[in-house]
């Protein structure tokens, strides 16, 4: 792995809240062109890793790293090579869905002309071509989603943050977002993404790590999943139950029913 | 930067106009017509009011008259956007809807900052500018000043907003750290009310000074009723109010005197300048790290939960067993938790029952009670009274 090709590189990142640690002595460094599937059970830490890469919050300790450029101490920097799309959509609702877009390229200060054209492309690649010109409160959450996606695409960033990207799309939707990502990792995009659907990041992702009360526990690929989950073989539920200590719920379950 | 950020602003505004659901777009409207109303009434009485003022009075004692009314009325704007301005700063600041978009996109965090306080510098003042900028503007016209007297209004009008508005976000951005923004609302309605609370009490202290007074009045002549009300109204430490020095500057063009317009001016303006500077520089060093550690009290209460569930699980079906109420009293238990951890709604029960309290024993007492015209205007009082903390709790931006 050479350091060029590294797009997310973290080190010791630490976030605690008084004595409660949200991520402990994170270590990561994700390819360009890979799809980084982040998983953990409720209250892991799994946003907070986002928020902390993406400079939405400050760490106790440790770096974070995008494209080479500090979060902290270069912001602006970091923050032009990355595309955020939060769990729920923050966008302007009193905007017409091109408006947001045409602010965004703005924002990432797009050529004008790139600009118009992208926005077409954009909404015809989410089917929004006709909706384009409503107000972005008339849409339903898919739609909103679709649009925070094109959003963050509209500069053409070279890593994409998705935090539970498929949450409350209808399962067309989310085989579009999901082509995206192939599409997009393809053309040497890095994708971090956090889930809680192990199907979706067996199937797509390049490596998993797994978190649970703020420590990596286990990160690579399913091979070496596997091996870290003292060689039980199975699909990435029953690596992430074990590896999580959520095995006892499944008693617990199989006893009330 | 901030161009575009403003630009955008300005777009969502004139959308909710013309773009938004007919429901929506008709409020709006209404309540834009509603206050060019009102502005335009307010304009229209306190014309008339001036010139009867003017009319009726010597020269010299209207003016001691307005000096005051423009010292406490600037005083009156500064108070109350000083105690607002801390729980409006920390709800723009830290809890608009857009700042994670925001500060998630390539935007210096002082263009960011900068772009907020302009947003609660307008929610501070745009009520003021609707009820106080008519007056203003009837005062010139009623003593024909010259034009240059209007530019110098409206910058006096940001001065006075903007100098308050700039101490209320200092207090704010050292204060998140101590104070859940989430808070914000509930401290607004709860000042809100005090504030009203306060007016309303000032009001009836007037007006039974007024009743003594008036008696006296009739006896004295011109230059003892200007000494009277001098001494009473010009406190000496009203000098050191930067309000004061925007009413001076005010009341010195209108008379005339441009060496203490000059002084007042420059000492209102450059205050306000330096303090809006203050803040941006001071901003540059805190207000990340402070959205920052504002952003975790959700996360770390989320953070906590998730893992006392996790605790709990194993004692869930015990919970269940030792049970003794009945579903509707688990509703209520429910409810009362949810209204002990949310203060505007504790805020909601407790203010009204306090008012009605206060104004039960106010009506019962024996003077009052022989003076109908108090009976007369009581219900006007009562709404005005439980309007204006809802209005302001009710604020959005």
């Amino acid at each position: 792995m050479t350091d060029n090709s590294i797009a997310i590189e973290t080190f010791n990142l630490t976030k605690k809240y008084g004595s409660l640690a949200a991520v402990k002595d994170l270590n990561l460094k994700i390819r360009s062109g890979e799809i980084f599937g982040f998983l953990g059970p409720n209250g892991a830490g799994k946003t907070t890793t986002i928020k902390l890469m993406t400079g939405l919050l400050k760490p106790t300790k440790g770096t974070v790293k995008i494209m080479g450029k500090d979060i902290q101490e270069d912001p602006l920097g970091a923050k032009k090579n990355f595309g955020l799309i939060p769990e729920e959509p923050r966008i302007y609702e009193k905007l017409t869905g091109k408006e947001f877009l045409r602010f965004m390229g703005n924002i990432f200060a797009v050529d004008r002309k790139e600009i118009e054209e992208k926005i077409k492309e954009l909404l015809k690649i989410f089917d929004l071509t006709g909706r384009g010109g409503e107000l972005i409160q008339s849409y339903s959450h898919g739609m909103k989603q679709k649009m925070s996606i094109a959003g963050a695409l509209i500069h053409s960033p070279s890593v994409l943050f998705f935090d539970e990207p498929t949450v409350g799309l209808d399962p067309k939707s989310a085989k579009v977002i999901k082509d995206i990502m192939k599409f997009r990792a393809k053309s040497g995009v890095c994708i971090f993404m956090s889930t809680h659907i192990l199907e979706i990041a067996e199937r797509m992702c390049d490596r998993v790590g797994i978190i649970n009360n703020g420590e990596l526990i286990a990160v690579g690929d399913m091979d070496e999943l596997r091996k870290v989950s003292k060689g039980k073989e199975g699909n990435l539920e029953e690596i992430f139950l074990q590896l999580t200590g959520e095995e006892e719920d499944i008693d617990i379950i199989k006893s009330l029913t | 930067m901030l161009s575009l950020l403003l630009k955008n602003r300005l777009n969502t505004i004139f959308l909710g106009y013309t773009r938004d659901e007919p429901k929506k777009k008709a409020g709006r409207i209404i309540g834009t017509l509603t206050s060019i109303l009102i502005f335009a009434l307010i304009l229209y009485y306190s014309f008339r009011f001036i010139t009867f003022i003017y009319n009726r009075l010597d020269t010299g004692l209207a003016n001691t008259i307005f000096d005051i009314a423009l010292d406490y009325i600037f005083l009156i704007i500064f108070i109350f956007i000083l105690f607002t301005g801390v729980a409006t700063g920390l709800y723009i600041l830290y809890l608009s809807r857009d700042l994670e978009l925001l500060l998630s996109l390539p935007i210096r965090y002082r263009t960011v900052f900068i772009y907020k306080y302009l947003e609660a510098l307008i929610a501070n003042s745009y009520l003021f500018f609707i009820v106080i900028m008519p007056f203003l503007i009837s005062y010139g016209i009623t003593s024909r000043l010259p034009l240059a007297y209007y530019p110098s209004v409206i910058i006096v009008f940001i001065s006075v907003v903007s100098i308050p508005t700039s101490l209320g976000v200092l207090i704010g951005m050292a204060a998140v750290r101590l104070i859940n923004p989430n808070r914000a609302k509930e401290i607004l309605a709860f000042i809100g009310g005090l504030f009203g609370l306060l007016i309303w009490l000032s009001s009836q202290l007037i007006a039974r000074f007024s009743e003594n007074l008036a008696p006296q009045l009739k006896s004295m002549s011109i230059e003892d009723i200007k000494q009277y009300i001098t001494a009473v109204f010009s406190k000496p430490f009203l000098k050191f109010f930067p309000s004061t020095w925007g009413s001076n500057t005010l009341f010195y063009l209108h008379n005339g005197n441009y060496n203490q317009f000059g002084l007042n001016f420059s000492l209102i303006a450059v205050t306000s300048v330096l303090l809006i500077f203050l803040c941006i520089v001071i901003s540059q060093r805190i207000y990340y790290t402070g959205w920052s550690s504002s952003s975790q009290v959700s996360a770390r209460t989320g953070f906590r939960r998730a893992r006392v569930e996790g605790e709990r699980k194993t004692d869930e079906d015990g919970r269940y067993g030792r049970s003794l109420f009945s579903g509707v009293n688990y509703i209520m238990i429910k409810d009362l938790k949810i209204i002990s951890r949310d203060a505007r709604r504790l805020l909601n029960i407790f203010l009204p029952v306090f008012m009605f309290t206060f104004i039960f024993f106010w009506t019962i007492s024996g003077n009052i009670n022989e003076r109908r015209d108090i009976v007369f205007f009581l219900p006007l009082r009562i709404i005005i009274f439980l309007f204006f903390p809802l209005l302001v709790s009710g604020q959005e931006w």
